[in-house]
């Protein structure tokens, strides 16, 4: 099991593997499971939260500058007293700038998929990189490419993908924590002689 | 389990009590008489068990409380 090849299932995070279908019959409020997602010591649910910021974060980045790049050129046609072309160029350079900075996110978090990389990076300094591990490395590199010719940010489908996987285990880790401190209930009780 | 630690448990669940009451019971356990211990816990089971039992209710009627206070903050928006 040293080898990363072993270690690491293809397309699937090595540590996050607990079966996310279990959740229990109980409906939890979106408010209840959220904070379970937040306020967890669980490793694995702490994995979970700094993930979704990580993805929310690098998510924002990557759409982030089509919106400044629409708003700057609403802004070039609005405002006459500029300059057109000066409105234009700047646009321009800025949008290029931050479609860099969002890419380079987006194009690390993809980096960081690589079994290679997570299996060094895992021995090195014991944490799993991969801010998506239940989304294959196909769609996320795929996507970049789809990416570079259309222009649409894609990490916030990766994100969403992997989102949505992750509510479900939180919501089936909080029925478990919930089932346990109930039969923790009853074993109490039933010391005092009362059958909860 | 010991009965202590069924003890410790119920107080840490229990619905009725505050959080400076419980810390303070928690503090109080190992100084505790067997007498007392049965009474408290007998005491704090009972409340589990009419909790789990009427769970249903408390639902509801929190429900119809939460319903009537957004009302009323409706209300209050309103005028």
């Amino acid at each position: 099991m040293d080898s990363f090849e072993n270690e690491f299932e293809p397309g699937f995070g090595g540590n996050y593997e607990r079966d996310p279908s279990h959740v229990d019959d109980r409906e939890f409020t979106r408010r209840a499971i959220l904070w379970e997602m937040l306020t967890s010591s669980d490793p694995e649910l702490r994995a979970i939260k700094w993930r979704t910021v990580a993805n929310l974060v690098i998510s924002l980045a990557d759409a982030a500058p089509l919106m400044a790049a629409k708003g700057a050129l609403i802004g070039g046609a609005v405002g006459s007293a500029v300059p057109v072309a000066g409105t234009i160029i700047g646009s321009i350079g800025g949008a290029a700038s931050a479609v860099a900075a969002g890419e380079a996110l987006s194009w690390t978090a993809d980096a960081l998929k690589s079994k290679k990389i997570r299996w060094f990076l895992k021995r090195t300094i014991g944490v799993d990189p991969d801010l998506t591990p239940d989304v294959s490395r196909g769609v996320a590199w795929g996507s970049e490419i789809a990416e570079f010719f259309a222009g649409v940010p894609t990490h916030m489908l990766e994100a969403g993908k992997q989102f949505k996987v992750d509510w479900a285990r939180t919501k089936g880790s909080l029925a478990r924590r919930s089932q346990a401190e109930k039969e923790q209930i009853q074993t109490a009780g039933a010391e005092f002689g009362v059958n909860i | 389990m010991s009965r202590q630690i069924a003890l410790k448990t119920l107080i840490k669940y229990s619905l009725l009590l505050s959080e400076s009451d419980k810390k303070t019971l928690l503090d109080k356990v190992p100084s505790l008489s067997d007498e007392q211990i049965d009474e408290l816990g007998r005491f704090l089971a009972l409340e589990q068990k009419t909790i789990s039992k009427n769970m249903g209710q408390i639902e509801s009627n929190i429900n119809l409380v939460a319903d009537l206070l957004s009302e009323e903050a409706e209300k209050r928006k309103g005028l």
